[in-house]
């Protein structure tokens, strides 16, 4: 007997289902269901999955959507064709668009403008039809019924499920005289919740976070029994045996589901741009793509140009893709008519065409880049342009631009946000009743994101006071492991939009983002590459923004710089990379960098893009680090695994660093087509499945060892390839970030106190907060001043001399409108006392107490006391007419702060001070600590101590437990490195103190200093505020 | 002159005198909750931890610290206690969160040392160590006493308050801030500055804490009635299975009922004890006293002497004991009363009974929120019978089941893995009728899962409902 179970929803029904659609299909094909319909609450969140899982499993998938009603009844829907996808599609998003994000009910008007094409199943417990039934109203049962019959004439089915419940005949019974009465169908379903048994736990526990229970409380809120699995023709049949017809249903049904889930079947389209009369778009891009290689390489083309620009734009014609390009470079050119930094990343850099069109940076040509990377005649998907922006406003600019030009037919991409590490044990742990005291102490001891650990599950829990006696002990593991990685809501991808020709929720539902102004589509970018969808990225980028700030700060004082034209060689640039004097520099500022700069001393601009490359997973666990560094400085000799390798790792000193050497490797060595390259490629981009890796390892091995490659030099290269599935940048990445990089480094050292405006109006941006970027800042020569409310603008500037005026928009507790009309006050006429202040500015209480113990009244009152005592008059608001005289010589009374009292006051209003370091303070009572600057001084060796401000905190992946620690005093910062023991030993101390002391042995090693962590312990000092810190990302 | 007496970390000594285990633990107590509780008490001798700092923080500090949220019960005990003691002191006493004020005008100056001592030592001996602090007003008895180590007397009010750091006064936040701004350290400070400054900053307030910081009390005061009920509660923290914590407790409780009933120079005739266990339980028994008492330690020997004889079931959670005077008016029943009309006797009658069937198949049982069958739990029985309640939803259907308390065991023989043939004392015979499997399980987070399966079957003419658990087959019932 045929069934099919047409009632199912997984884990994407967001705590309504207990197992991913992966597992569904895989249990489905498992049980020998020939198909399967995953109905998620309110959503197709799961379509694209299953669509790829039934790739995988060979058994046909179905699609549909439990809606949900206004009166909170839940509909399921099946998807009989294309219509019906459509209409199933625009009216979830109908629902959804009119409500906040992740609500939204169908009205029955709705469902009757939009039920051609769809079956509908009267529903479980929770259908229009039992709920009325359950309620004791019968009639509103059979008229919910004749309602739906109505709306879906000859395509509902009254659905039965048996989920072996005492009673349940009873209701079945009803339902069976409803059908009966008005001649619908009947059809057996099981009401799918989880693949398995064993995820009704799972379940269990998701009811509870849906209805804010603990176990223990739920009571029959939890399922009955287990048995809302997947269950095989037999079962279902054994089930219904008193009811064939049931089951026979299931079938006809489902042959009536002529719908196929497919890429082709979605009716998606790029829109087409439009060209001018007698243009295609073939010939359009050609001619803007002429145009602008004229404009970079110079107004004749040699034929090297020209050769690369027609075998770029022919194989752009042949895939279809002009439009594309044609919008992108659209796009890019609105950012530049508006004045927004605007440079394309990735794969496109590889691109001449995308140089040319002015979507990248990077001339492809004179880098040798390889174009196969980017696009191939084999290439299946779209191609994947990512543009970097400056970050927020002038963002949401372009991204407004997008929905204005596209209105419907364009949205956000969706990012699933997944059951991890501290927050699902926090989950579950309330779920089985574990007391708040244990779950904060766990996320104490587990703080800051810092997940990657070197102990066990069991372990970590025993810390936090959860023993292996515990008698829940083993239901909190398997609860936390089970939900380990099933998704947990939808967030919005970073800046990644897809675009449609028509209507985009004809193709995928769409609704509202937290965000206003937002839509978002169901599906995250795995899924939209899976189905064809496009996207482009729009990305922020808090150095572009800084960048793009630091050139308005240089043209306004009279000095305009270029990019375009800044010398990439230049001499002082280089010596401050290879000095490691990079805070605030895009890429190379963090600590690993910092640690490898001066070792791998960049002398070239190509230098500095295997330097951003090099600190990344795949590298450093590819072991190509060390080899790089020992081959640049002559202490290591050049050599190959295979001699033909030397003309594609000739740069790289015969190291792999990049993904794109890799290609060519598989394309000269192993003989790979580059469609096969493509897959590659791809292969090592999807991190969500490791078999497509395994597959393509195993291939290219065979080819490599055909082709005559040693075993020894296969194993090496397909070591770098699964390394490389860690993540590695393709050199076009590398090329365009290290343009950045380079482009900061060189504002940095000749135009630091304009640079550092920038990066502070950034914020936050980076890995160094405000405070330690002001303190780099004074070490590089540039005066620092205070916010002022006579002369800060509302972010920080470059005053007349040259000296960097904090904003007032650093001043916390100051609103938006409070600067405005602080500065519109001030554009008036300057400020003439405190009280003139006061009055004119229309500031709170609050906001005028926080300016003058920040100091920024100091040029009015003449001291932060008096400035104080002063602003806090409440008779000056109202005192119009005439100037308030003080009151009295009380002010006499107040004594002025002291320098401690300054400083702390600094870090409480604004979160810095523009004064020493608080550690200069300090020092007296902590003189047998190692200055940072002092360390360079110390021999290898050297027992000591050190302290100050953590500024950040580090345990990377690669790094085998070992644990980074940047302190910061007045004179700079030194590293510590603490072995994994010794941090698990002091994990509290190490993550909740914001000043530490460190004792150890120092390490040098090519300039590169650390101190070898062997007791820590807090860094007591009254007077030392606490600073923001970098820590774990 | 008045008096003001003040506990101290009153948090921490509230709930360590009602756990003396904790006595000797590192007891930390934490305001608010959360990641963002932070360490409010500390008792003495705990290493490296401060008032302020974050739970984390404290635990890096000294990794066996023991975290506690105050207690509201043990304050309530203890505020119960302090106010019992001051009344010794005089009939005035206010109270105020974690202290009182006393007003002695009018008392013997010569002996009020000597009473002063003998109430401090009075609480000792209860357990709450306390200052005193003997000034003009209200307010200078209580900046005393912030300062009393135990005792202070101010003589000479001005320069006494001068000195003050400035965080005695009652400061919102942000004003602790403003002051903190300005650099006033000292109410000397903060009076040096002109009153109508400060009127002009922080308007009425200013001048607020100006008169407060100068030591003119403008309050009212307002002393406690004398109490109408004498109760004594406590929540356990851990369930207490051994008797001496419990007692430890009683005696405290005993201690600060005979205080407070004294007070009023009542007698204590009935003792009424309710213990609450951990299986939702209570148990409850009633002292009838020979003859008004205010010994508390016969009235702790009554307790004792029961206890030790007392087995429960469970730990116990929490308890109360409830003092009656001799004077108390009894209770009038009403007109068209339909409850108990003698209450005590009934569960008198009541706790005879659990004393034969045991406590836990003593109540009115109650339909519990869980699949299980039988899952019932027992009430005390209430004093009048609500009104019944319609069921919600569709009426049943179907026969009647007779449910067969105990279920008789049952032999069940399997074709299929289906009941083809069952042999029990009730009934024997081929299965000719059989109705699909009914299945339930719950409670998998326990200690005790459980799952059952149940058919309905028909043997020889009858029709049964057979049930299969992990321990065997039964029959749950006969189908009338």
């Amino acid at each position: 007997m045929r069934y099919v179970e047409l009632h199912a929803r997984s884990a994407f029904s967001f705590l309504h289902g207990a197992s991913l659609p992966e597992e569904m299909y895989a249990e489905a094909a498992q049980r020998d269901l020939p198909g399967l319909a995953l109905l998620e609450r309110n959503g197709l969140y799961s379509a694209v999955r299953a669509y790829m899982a039934t790739k995988e499993q060979g058994i046909r998938q179905y699609v549909g959507a439990e809606v949900v009603l206004e009166d909170g009844s839940v509909l399921p829907l099946l998807v009989a064709s294309q219509t019906g996808y459509r209409n199933l599609s625009r009216l979830l998003t109908r629902a959804k668009l009119r409500a906040p994000k992740g609500a939204g009910a169908a009205t029955w008007d709705e469902l009757a403008e939009h039920a051609e094409g769809l079956f509908a199943l009267s529903g479980d417990e929770e259908g229009p039809v039992r709920q009325a039934w359950r309620r004791g109203d019968a009639a509103g049962a059979e008229a919910a019924l004749q309602r739906l019959a109505v709306t879906y004439p000859n395509r509902t089915y009254v659905e039965l499920q048996r989920h072996r419940v005492r009673d349940e005949d009873i209701e079945e019974g009803a339902l069976m005289a409803l059908a009966r009465r008005h001649r619908l169908p009947l059809v057996a379903t099981n009401g799918v919740a989880y693949a398995r048994r064993e995820r009704r736990q799972l379940a269990d526990a998701f009811t509870c976070l849906r209805h804010g229970r603990t176990l223990d409380t739920a009571g029959r809120l939890l399922a009955r029994n287990g048995e809302r699995r997947l269950k095989s023709p037999a079962e279902m049949a054994a089930l219904f045996a008193d009811l064939p017809e049931a089951i026979e249903s299931s079938a006809e049904l489902a042959a009536q589901l002529e719908f196929v889930f497919t890429d082709k079947n979605l009716g998606y389209c790029f829109p087409d741009f439009p060209v001018p009369a007698g243009e295609t778009m073939d010939t359009h891009v050609r001619q803007l793509t002429y145009a602008g290689a004229r404009e970079r390489y110079g107004r004749v083309l040699s034929a090297k140009v020209r050769q690369q620009l027609d075998h770029e734009l022919t194989i752009i014609a042949k895939l279809g893709f002009s439009g594309y390009f044609l919008l992108v470079a659209d796009m890019c050119g609105f950012c530049r008519q508006q004045g927004i930094l605007v440079q394309g990343r990735g794969s496109a850099a590889n691109s001449a065409v995308c140089y040319s069109l002015g979507i990248t940076a990077v001339d492809p040509i004179a880098e040798e880049l390889l174009f196969e990377r980017f696009l191939s005649e084999g290439r299946t998907g779209w191609p994947d342009v990512d543009l970097d922006l400056p970050s927020r406003e002038q963002r949401e600019k372009v991204i407004q631009e997008v929905y204005r030009r596209y209105p419907g037919r364009a949205a956000m991409t969706a990012n699933v946000i997944s059951y991890r590490g501290r927050n699902t044990m926090r989950e579950m742990g309330k779920v089985l009743g574990f007391a708040d005291d244990v779950l904060d102490r766990y996320t104490s001891l587990f703080a800051h994101g810092d997940y990657r650990q070197t102990l066990e599950f069991r372990e970590q829990l025993k810390l936090a006071g959860i023993t292996d006696a515990h008698p829940r002990l083993i239901h909190l593991i398997n609860l936390v492991q089970q939900a380990a990685l099933l998704p947990r809501h939808l967030g919005q991808h970073s800046g990644g939009m897809v675009l449609c020709a028509g209507r985009l929720d004809d193709v995928v539902p769409l609704e509202n983002a937290t965000m206003p102004g937002r839509t978002v589509i169901e599906w995250d970018k795995t899924d939209c590459e899976d189905v064809g969808l496009v996207k482009v990225d729009f990305l922020g980028l808090g150095t572009m923004a800084a960048i793009e700030e630091t050139l308005a700060i240089c043209r306004q004082r009279g000095t305009p710089v270029d990019l375009a034209t800044i010398p990439k060689d230049d001499p002082k640039t280089f010596a401050m990379m290879s000095e490691a004097d990079t805070i605030g520099v895009f890429q190379i500022e963090s600590r690993a960098q910092m640690a490898t700069l001066p070792r791998f001393k960049p002398k070239c601009f190509y230098d500095v893009a295997m330097q951003v490359a090099i600190i990344r997973p795949g590298p450093i666990q590819g072991d190509a680090v060390n080899p790089l560094i020992e081959r640049r400085k002559g202490r290591q000799p050049v050599s190959y695994w295979d001699p033909r390798l030397e003309p594609i790792l000739e740069r790289t000193l015969g190291v792999v660093l990049f993904q794109e050497q890799l290609l060519r490797i598989a394309m000269e060595l192993a003989g790979f087509s580059a469609e096969e390259a493509d897959e590659l490629r791809r292969s090592i981009d999807f991190k969500r499945d490791n078999s497509r890796m395994l597959k393509m390892e195993a291939k290219l091995r065979t080819a490599l060892l055909k082709n005559r490659t040693s075993p020894d030099a296969t194993e090496k290269i397909i070591n770098a390839l699964t390394s490389f599935a860690l993540y590695s940048f393709p050199e076009s990445h590398a090329l365009s970030f290290a343009l950045l990089a380079y482009a900061a480094a060189y504002l940095k050292t000749h135009y630091a106190a304009e640079f550092y405006v920038g990066l502070l109006n950034a914020q936050p941006m980076g890995f160094y907060s405000p405070a330690t970027l002001v303190q780099d800042a004074r070490r590089h020569g540039v005066v620092v001043r205070p916010p002022c409310v006579e002369r800060s603008g509302r972010g920080a500037t470059v005053e007349q001399d040259g000296a960097m005026r904090i904003g007032l928009r650093s001043i916390r507790a100051l609103a938006d409108e409070s600067i405005a009309a602080v500065l519109a006050a001030r554009a008036e006429r300057p400020f003439a006392s405190v009280a003139d202040f006061v009055r004119r500015s229309g500031l709170s209480e609050v906001e005028r107490r926080t300016l003058a113990s920040a100091g920024a009244l100091n040029g009015l009152a003449g001291s932060r006391r008096l400035a104080l005592w002063e602003c806090a008059r409440t008779d000056l608001e109202f005192d119009l007419f005439s100037e308030a005289p003080r009151d009295d010589n009380s002010a006499a009374q107040l004594a002025p702060m002291t320098l401690n009292e300054r400083i702390t006051a600094d870090f409480a209003t604004v979160g810095l001070t523009v004064g020493d370091h608080p550690m200069k303070q300090a020092r007296a009572a902590c003189s047998d600590l190692w200055r940072a600057d002092e360390l360079q001084y110390a021999k290898n060796g050297t027992r000591l101590r050190i302290g100050g401000s953590v500024i950040c905190r580090q345990r990377p992946g690669t790094a085998k437990g070992f644990v980074f620690l940047s302190l910061e005093d007045e004179t700079g910062v030194a590293n510590a490195v603490v072995r994994p023991a010794l941090f698990e030993a002091q994990r509290l101390t190490i993550t909740q103190h914001a000043a530490l002391i460190v004792e150890g042995v120092v390490q040098q090693q090519d300039g590169v200093i650390h101190v070898k962590a062997e007791h820590i312990r807090p860094l007591h000092c009254t007077d030392l505020p606490e600073q923001a810190s970098h820590d774990f990302h | 002159m008045f008096a003001v007496i003040e506990v101290p970390d009153f948090s921490l000594q509230a709930l360590l005198r009602m756990e003396p285990t904790k006595r000797h633990e590192p007891i930390v107590v934490l305001q608010g909750e959360g990641r963002r509780a932070l360490v409010a008490q500390v008792r003495a001798g705990v290493e490296g931890i401060h008032p302020g700092m974050t739970a984390g923080q404290a635990l890096a500090a000294n990794p066996l610290a023991r975290f506690v949220q105050p207690s509201p019960a043990a304050e309530r005990e203890a505020d119960a206690l302090l106010l019992a003691v001051a009344w010794t002191l005089s009939p005035a006493v206010e109270p105020s969160y974690g202290g009182c004020t006393v007003d002695l005008r009018g008392a013997d100056r010569p002996t009020l040392p000597g009473r002063v001592r003998a109430a401090r030592e009075r609480l000792i001996a209860s357990g709450l160590t306390c200052r005193v602090g003997l000034g003009a007003n209200p307010l200078i008895a209580r900046f005393a006493a912030h300062m009393a180590d135990p005792e202070c007397w101010v003589e000479e009010p001005p320069v006494f308050l001068a000195a003050l750091p400035i965080n005695q006064l009652p400061l919102q936040p942000e004003e602790v801030q403003f002051f903190a701004d300005l650099g006033l350290r000292t109410f000397g400070a903060l009076t040096a500055l002109p009153r109508a400054a400060l009127n002009h900053r922080l308007g009425p307030r200013g001048e607020e804490l100006w008169r407060i910081a100068a030591g003119e009390w403008a309050g009212t005061f307002r002393p406690a009635p004398f109490p109408t009920r004498f109760l004594a509660e406590t929540e356990l923290a851990d369930p207490v299975e051994t008797l001496d914590p419990l007692l430890f407790v009683l005696r405290r409780h005993a201690e600060r009922l005979a205080a407070e009933v004294a007070a009023l120079g009542w007698g204590i005739h009935r003792l009424a004890l309710r213990l609450h266990l951990e299986d939702e339980k209570i148990y409850a028994r009633d002292f009838e006293l020979p003859e008004p008492t205010l010994s508390a330690e016969s009235l702790f020997a009554i307790l004792e002497n029961h206890l030790a004889a007392l087995h429960t079931e469970a730990a116990i959670v929490a308890l109360s004991l409830e003092a009656f005077s001799a004077r108390r008016l009894e209770e009038q029943v009403g007109l068209f009363d339909t409850g108990l009309t003698d209450a005590p006797a009934f569960f008198a009658t009541l706790g005879r009974l659990a004393s034969v069937a045991g406590n836990e198949n003593v109540g009115t049982p109650r339909g519990a929120d869980t699949y299980r069958p039988d899952g019932v739990i027992l009430d005390t029985p209430a004093s009048s019978i609500p009104p019944r309640r319609a069921p919600a939803g569709p009426d049943s259907h179907g026969p009647l089941l007779r449910r067969l308390r105990p279920p008789p065991p049952a032999t069940v023989e399997l074709t299929d893995a289906r009941p083809s043939y069952v042999m029990s004392s009730l009934v024997q015979g081929e299965v000719t009728v059989l109705r699909r499997p009914f299945r339930a399980d719950g409670d998998w987070f326990t200690r005790e899962p459980w799952a059952i399966e149940e058919w309905d079957v028909g043997i020889a003419g009858g029709l049964y409902r057979l049930r299969h658990e992990p321990t065997g087959w039964s029959i749950e019932g006969i189908y009338d």
